[in-house]
């Protein structure tokens, strides 16, 4: 009994909803039935108890054996009971002849009593044991909601659905097919889980799925005949329905099918029926979440695209016009000097247009530049470079600039820099963008310094204080300092600037904000960084001024140059 | 503006090749204007038709045209011609890749899209320069021996490089980079070329090696390594071999 009871137990907290268990137990109760029954005579026969009281003992016998085994069980023990006692204790004795009135009354009392006594005990059993399904469908249905909302991955979450589904359901196979997004009369198989056992050879079947799509209606099958045809003509004739095809309805769309392939021969009766359908609405609902999450990540995108697309329009328009302007008012300029010639005013003009056009090409390239890094197509073509040749022959450029070259600019190269691995041009534009900004942020004639040194990965410090382990997998890195004496920038602002078309906003401490810009050169200097697989940061100085750092990794070089 | 007169070179025929009228006319006014004899053609077929008709001196190609694009006219005219007219091709920002291509191809020289008129003809001056050098002197007979000035001498003769009185210790390799980019002063060699000539004809995209080499060049025979002045860094297509007024 105990060892009966503790299967029951076991098999239910393995998760499996132990409906029919009673039919496997059934002649274990008949064995209970004929066993406590024969004891409990030989027993109260040789004690020879009082009539009442053996009554009473039979009665506890039958209400026993209903609670563990069930009403059959239960009759079984008040109909051996009865002849027992009749046979026993009622005199005559040793027949089953009963002659007095009070023979009569204690018979009849104990079959009244007996059968009602069972009545309750089978109605309370079937409440607890539909008490315990309950239980264990709803901790079943507690597992799905929470995997639906935990799970932010879709294939991942239906994965784990679809895993609860058929530890519930005790399935040999489970599978979800969804509606195809391009070609929505279509079902693609997204999930599945088999369990072990002969895996069933005709189901799911996907063209079977796809009617019940269109249909839009939950069909049962038969599982796997061609292995047991015997079955299907034994017993009621027909086989028992093992495998379910549920579409998984959400509001008025049908947004894919569920099948579910049960364990061999066990009919799905209503209930369990019942069951695969709550699942089945579960899953539907996991599915429109999904959908729900990932269509809000896109409406996302599509806002901060939109809102970067505004604020390009508003930065860059006016920094497009101006020097169109200039360039239309130069033109007429020279249409009018043909009549009065001036040839200093001339040049002058000439001067205006090729300026003006140098700058409009600058803010082309570097919006065509904005959009490769937008559209990560910004690939450098890299090559052994020697960094502090590039930061010279920026600076010397620089310097032909009246603006810039009215700031004393210097560099520093620490002697021990190795070739490293960048695309010369890019980092070209890096230090042309760091340089120009800092002569535009700084008053005229207070000095610029570039630096470039080799450091130890792990020597070189972040802002936060973190090392750069994490980003820089080399043990040695180039850092790269760009220094001026301007007004710095509000430490709020620091990681700010680094976004697109963002500008420091002037504030009454910080005039010189006022500079022309589009707020596009430090963003493609940080995407052309980290495409070198660098960090880019920057930070005040302690007496005024910002410092912008820069890094980049020095992978080992080839040294096997010359093998003769 | 330009200070080597014009009259080296008068009369030369330079081909303008780009679809857009707008620059092959600009082109053409301007280079008239400096004495050259400019033709102008609207397209890739266009420019090879004139070619055979009538060989230019130069020719001005742009890279992206819509019939027949300028990789393939460079292809045309150094494979299937044999003809070494100096070639520069233009090209828009951006085209790295088809730039490095055209050069190693056979192209002389590049220009990125927008130039300067100054820069234009400078680049015309080296290739004439480099082609009347090639054209008028029988291979291997009159190519100068010592190469250099008064800092920086390569005696080609005696395998020696002198930088300031000393003379420098190379290896074979350095050695012969030095001498292949001396030989063609001012003229764009790229990597491929320089690893062809330097390290055999199987290698062509070992940029690497060809970086460090240059890199120790430098140390060696550049006062400054961070401002060369002998060997010039042409950003992701090569080097250029300089001498310093």
């Amino acid at each position: 009994m105990q060892n009966n009871l503790k299967k029951i137990y076991l098999q239910i907290s393995q998760g499996q909803l132990a409906y029919s268990s009673t039919a496997r137990y059934r002649w274990q109760g008949v064995l209970f039935s004929i066993g406590c029954v024969g004891i409990a005579t030989v027993i109260l026969f040789e004690l020879n108890l009082a009539l009442y009281n053996v009554n009473m003992v039979y009665l506890f016998l039958t209400i026993v054996a209903t609670v563990w085994f069930g009403l059959a069980a239960g009759a079984l023990t008040a109909i051996l009971s009865l002849l027992c006692f009749d046979y026993f204790f009622i005199p005559p004795y040793f027949t089953f002849i009963v002659d007095a009135f009070q023979g009569w009354a204690a018979v009849v009392l104990f079959i009244g009593t007996a059968l009602f006594a069972n009545q309750v005990a089978g109605r309370a059993r079937l409440g607890s044991q539909q008490a315990q399904q309950r239980a264990l469908e709803a901790t079943a249905l507690y597992e799905l909601a929470t995997a639906v909302i935990t799970k932010i991955d879709q294939q991942e979450m239906l994965q784990l659905v679809l895993k609860k589904v058929s530890e519930a359901l005790n399935t040999q196979n489970c599978t979800l097919y969804l509606k195809d997004e391009e070609r929505n009369d279509q079902l693609i198989e997204i999930a599945r889980i088999d369990t072990l056992g002969t895996p069933d050879t005709r189901h799911p079947d996907v063209s079977i799925a796809q009617v019940v799509l269109i249909q839009n209606r939950a069909a049962f099958y038969p599982g796997n005949s061609e292995q047991s045809p015997e079955k299907i003509n034994s017993a009621q004739g027909v086989a028992p329905n093992t495998v379910a095809y549920l579409p998984l309805i959400y509001g008025l769309q049908v947004l894919g099918v569920m099948v579910v392939v049960g364990p061999e021969d066990k009919n799905l009766d209503n209930e369990e029926k019942r069951l695969i359908q709550v699942f089945a609405n579960h899953v539907a609902l996991a599915l429109a979440h999904a959908r729900l999450i990932r269509e809000s990540a896109q409406l996302a995108t599509l806002r901060d695209s939109d809102k970067l697309k505004s604020s390009l329009l508003a930065s860059v328009s006016h920094e497009l016009r101006t020097p169109l302007t200039s360039i239309k008012t130069a033109t007429s300029n020279l249409h009018l000097f043909d009549k009065i010639i001036e040839t200093a005013d001339y040049a002058e003009t000439l001067a205006i247009i090729e300026q003006e056009t140098d700058r409009l090409t600058r803010l082309v390239s570097n919006l065509l530049d904005l959009s490769k890094i937008e559209a990560q197509a910004l690939k450098p073509d890299f090559g052994w470079y020697y960094l502090p040749e590039i930061v010279q022959s920026v600076l010397d450029r620089l310097k032909k600039n009246p603006v810039i070259n009215s700031h004393p600019i210097s560099a520093v190269f620490s002697p021990d820099i190795p070739l490293a691995r960048m695309d010369y041009l890019q980092l070209d534009q890096v230090i042309t963008n760091l340089v120009e900004n800092a002569a535009k942020y700084s008053p005229p004639s207070r000095p610029i310094t570039v630096e470039v040194e080799v450091q130890p990965t792990n020597e070189v410090k972040l802002p936060d204080g973190q090392t750069l382990d994490g980003y820089i997998d080399t043990p040695q890195l180039l850092l790269v300092k760009v220094l001026d004496e301007g007004r710095g920038i509000p430490n709020s602002e620091l990681e700010r600037i680094f976004d697109k078309f963002y500008r420091v906003r002037p504030s009454p401490g910080n005039l010189l904000v006022d500079a022309p810009g589009t707020g596009i050169g430090l963003a493609i200097t940080k995407g052309i960084i980290e495409a070198h697989a660098g960090k880019i940061w920057a930070q005040n100085r302690l007496y005024g001024g910002t410092t912008f750092y820069f890094v980049l990794p020095i992978s080992p070089l080839v040294d096997n140059l010359e093998e003769e | 503006m330009p200070n080597t007169p014009v009259e080296d070179f008068y009369k030369a025929k330079i081909l303008v090749v780009d679809d857009e009228t707008a620059i092959t006319q600009g082109l053409k006014r301007q280079l008239n204007s400096r004495g050259y004899d400019v033709q102008t053609a609207s397209g890739g077929f266009e420019a090879l038709r004139l070619i055979e008709d009538n060989p230019p001196d130069l020719i001005i190609l742009d890279l992206m045209m819509p019939d027949l694009d300028g990789l393939h006219v460079t292809r045309e005219i150094r494979l299937k011609m044999h003809s070494n007219t100096p070639i520069i091709v233009l090209s828009a920002r951006g085209e790295q890749s088809r730039k490095v291509e055209a050069l190693d191809l056979g192209a002389d020289d590049y220009l990125t899209k927008p130039f300067g008129l100054d820069e234009l003809l400078a680049r015309i001056r080296v290739a004439l320069r480099h082609q009347q050098q090639v054209g008028s002197t029988p291979v291997n007979a009159t190519l100068p021996t010592v190469i250099g000035n008064e800092n920086l001498t390569i005696d080609l003769s005696k395998h020696l490089v002198i930088k300031e009185g000393h003379e420098l210790k190379l290896t074979p390799k350095q050695y012969e980079t030095l001498k292949y980019l001396a030989q063609n002063p001012d003229k764009l060699i790229t990597h491929q070329m320089l690893l062809r000539h330097v390290w055999g004809p199987e290698y062509g995209n070992e940029n690497q090696y060809l970086h460090v080499l240059i890199g120790q060049l430098r140390q060696k025979i550049e006062p400054d390594p961070a401002r060369p002045q002998y060997i010039i860094t042409e950003p992701g297509l090569g080097y250029r071999f300089r001498l310093p007024a």
